[in-house]
């Protein structure tokens, strides 16, 4: 908490700084951005005074920092002229206005607008790629919000502009051949027909030039190479080659699963309740392929092989998709007669999941234009055991049949269903990383959706699990984490609050187990405004505001602003003690810091600074006039500041 | 005086190697560093299963995400070394870390650094390498594990 609003003297033109002194300005090795420890809207406060100075065009300002280069993110502006003339020019003006604080040289030729989308309360949103000398730089989008034509948010990832040269020493052939030889290490290569290559739909290999940064602190741009390659139709990979060097900084699969052609099988049922499912026939028999949906493609499907726009139920008769004999085959009826139990609950509930987010969101499916709905059953460990979990791959959701912790086979239960059919829905919108508090994030917006498909109660996995392991007979309980257990490592144990948070390198930081905190702040948001409510926000948080790396403080932020896009101050205070009760931020906003304190009145008094040294162990006064203030950024410079101070230091 | 010590010393190495080579670990005497593991974990159940190999041959197994770490079985010392030697020259240069909603990984802790390679369960684009090695692994876990 500072007593006064913070002034920022101008810096003249001969005293700028370096990208590196301006990064080195804001400190990143003082305040590591996985610190989690600094939640509260107070101790954050330090860090945003140093990256945003209000200046001439900035009158106030939100902000938080990015999660991974700790600069501006979530920014919110007021200024004369910043909200002026069409949305191109507010555009303009707010990058403009943050040129300093994001290290920016040339703003006017560092972004393109990418795409332009008009939700249904009317609002646009627009998605802006960094460039750097006509360059893209890899990953750093910027989401631009107006509502009635004023731009009210900036988010996303940006860096200073980068110090590379840009011209390829290394051409795109030889990227390409360098990449050819490299995937060898990892999957068969194989020569694509005209067929299969119109098959494709592209090319087998594409480059792309590039700026990129190999290293999480951003330090280090490289020209680079990004080089697409399909070695055969089960795959795709991507490379990074350095375009000055050739060597390979980064390889990367990408999901591009193919199933082999199913073959035939029998089907029955589970709960014992009569339900009602589609199928297809075709040459005399029936397949468990539900073509009765509204995205169902007729022109584009080869039915039963290759549909499009279908829920699709196939068997792995007992096999792991992990070995050679991975063996999966269509589920079949000589008629329209099903006698496998955990095919139609299977089937049932992917349709069931389906029409939620159709009828809920408006959206058309997992990847929201109509793409098929996958259930692969009776799936096995790789030693052939029977699995005791489910999981999405990327294309499908598989489900074994139980072992120990379950007690029946997990396509029984609708919210396990739902649960995996979210992993593709996240997927296909934020792509939220499945490490650390993203992956918390990912696993939460799973349960979160699960648990609203299967309405009735907020446990998951209550119709599966070996109610002897889990003392609360359920996986986990959204409306109270810790589940019946009394701490990590316990069944079915969740933190509550981030007090109990997991901080270890285990599941990738625990994102099975952190996701506990983000799904009881959507317990309690949705108890307070009702689960209708609460579940438009979150998946307008999910698919218009979340990113990638989104950290829980970007959770508090994206909820809030969705509350207020869609609802009004009651769901936007509903959100904040949400957050606030399992510790996700502090205060009274939305987890972006606001300086708009009320000006104090001016104390008559020699203007001072109060620097810190590294973990702000110490505290200096000196005179603000021997000092600069983008080189030292982590003074608090308090305007005439005699003769006391108050002031918080994180 | 000098000329004993030293034969002393020489004659006694052998039995020091012999010695350090039949060091038996424990749960609480578990090595920090120099052992590999792997394991897969995630999907609904958020499950996490973790195999260790020492370099001496002994395998622990720790199920869960703060689980004790269980004996389970031997290989020999020879195997053992060839198996880590085989990670650190095929797979220790490998930059593969992605894990998905299931996944399988492999890990190297050195005295050090540490090097991991993770992929997806249910993804045919897994560095090949890397899960063909993961079986070798499994195959030297007891038959009941």
């Amino acid at each position: 908490m500072i007593a006064q609003k913070p002034i920022m003297t101008p810096v003249a033109e001969s005293e700028r700084h370096t990208i590196d002194e301006i990064r080195q300005s804001i400190n990143t090795e003082a305040l590591p951005l996985v610190d989690r420890t600094i939640r509260t809207a107070s101790e954050a406060s330090l860090r945003t005074i140093s990256l945003l100075p209000t200046n001439g065009a900035i009158e106030r300002y939100q902000a938080q920092p990015h999660a991974q280069t700790g600069l501006p993110d979530w920014v919110r502006l007021w200024g004369e002229g910043l909200n002026a003339g069409d949305t191109e020019e507010q555009l303009r003006a707010w990058l403009s206005a943050l040129t300093t604080s994001w290290g920016l040289q040339k703003v006017d030729e560092e972004f393109i607008t990418t795409s332009v989308e008009t939700d249904d309360s009317g609002m646009e949103h627009r998605l802006l790629q960094q460039y750097y000398n006509g360059v893209p730089v890899y990953g750093n989008e910027l989401r631009a919000h107006f509502k009635d034509d004023q731009l009210y948010l900036l988010n996303g990832r940006v860096t200073p502009t980068p110090n590379v040269e840009t011209e390829p020493a290394i051409a795109a052939a030889q990227a390409e051949e360098l990449v050819k030889q490299e995937v060898k290490r990892h999957a068969r290569v194989k020569h694509f027909s005209n067929q299969e290559l119109l098959l494709l739909g592209e090319e087998q290999v594409q480059a792309e030039l590039v700026i990129f940064y190999a290293d999480e602190a951003f330090q280090e741009p490289h020209l680079a190479w990004s080089v697409t390659i399909v070695p055969n139709l089960a795959a795709r990979w991507q490379y990074m080659i350095d375009a000055h060097t050739g060597i390979v900084l980064r390889e990367h699969d990408h999901i591009c699963h193919l199933l082999p052609p199913p073959e035939v099988t029998t089907a029955q049922d589970l709960f014992g309740i009569s339900r009602t499912i589609h199928s297809f026939e075709t040459g005399g028999q029936n397949f468990l392929i539900d073509a009765s949906r509204p995205m169902f493609n007729a022109q584009s499907s080869d039915i039963p092989n290759d549909p499009v726009g279908v829920i699709w139920t196939i068997n792995g008769n007992n096999t792991s998709p992990a070995n050679d004999d991975f063996e999966v085959t269509h589920n079949t009826s000589p008629g329209n007669f099903w006698n496998d139990p955990l095919a139609v609950s299977a089937h049932y509930n992917a349709g069931e999941a389906y029409r939620y987010f159709l009828e809920t969101f408006n959206r058309n499916s997992i990847n929201g234009s109509g793409g098929n709905v996958v259930s692969l059953i009776n799936i096995t460990e790789d030693d052939g055991s029977d699995m005791d979990n489910a999981f999405w791959n990327g294309s499908a959701m598989f489900y074994g049949n139980g072992n120990t912790a379950f007690t029946s086979p997990l396509a029984k239960a609708l919210d396990v269903a739902g649960h995996e059919i979210s992993h593709g829905v996240i997927q296909n919108t934020s792509n939220l990383e499945y490490q650390g508090e993203s992956g918390a994030l990912n696993e939460s917006f799973a349960d979160i959706f699960g648990a609203m498909i299967d309405r009735e109660d907020w446990q998951m996995g209550e119709d599966v699990v070996n109610g002897s392991i889990f003392p609360s007979g359920a996986l986990r309980d959204l409306s109270n984490p810790n589940n019946g257990g009394s701490g990590l490592g316990d069944p079915g144990w969740q933190p509550a609050h981030t007090n109990e948070q997991f901080f270890g390198s285990a599941d990738n930081g625990g994102v099975h187990i952190n996701s506990g905190i983000p799904n009881r702040a959507f317990f309690l948001f949705a108890s307070a405004i009702g689960r209708d409510r609460a579940e438009q926000v979150f998946y307008r948080a999910l698919t218009t505001y979340l990113t990638r790396s989104s950290q829980f403080l970007d959770l508090r932020a994206a909820v809030t602003q969705s509350a207020q896009d869609l609802y009004g101050q009651t769901e936007v205070n509903a959100a904040i003690n949400a957050f606030n009760t399992v510790g996700i931020g502090s205060g009274n906003s939305g987890g972006t810091v606001d300086d708009n304190q009320d000006d104090l009145e001016v104390n008559p008094g020699e203007e001072l600074i109060l620097p810190t040294t590294d973990g702000n162990n110490d505290l200096f006064i000196r005179r603000a006039r021997d000092l600069s203030l983008i080189a030292d950024p982590q003074l608090l410079l308090i305007q005439r500041a005699s003769p006391v101070l108050r002031m918080m230091v994180a | 005086m000098k000329i004993i010590l030293s034969v002393l010393a020489i004659s006694l190495l052998p039995l020091l190697l012999w010695q350090c080579n039949r060091t038996s670990y424990t749960p609480a005497t578990f090595p920090e560093t120099d052992y590999l593991s792997f394991g897969s974990g995630g999907g609904y159940a958020g499950a996490l299963t973790t195999h260790y190999l020492l370099p001496n041959g002994q395998l622990f197994t720790t199920e869960g995400i703060v689980g004790e770490k269980v004996p389970a079985g031997k290989i020999s010392a020879r195997k053992a070394k060839r198996l880590i030697q085989e990670y650190q020259d095929s797979l220790s240069s490998v930059q593969y870390d992605v894990p998905g909603n299931a996944y399988y990984f492999l890990e190297w802790t050195g005295a050090v650094e540490k090097h991991k390679i993770q992929w997806a369960k249910g993804q045919d684009n897994a560095p090949a390498a890397a899960a063909d090695f993961y079986k070798q692994l499994l195959a030297q876990l007891p038959k009941d594990k």
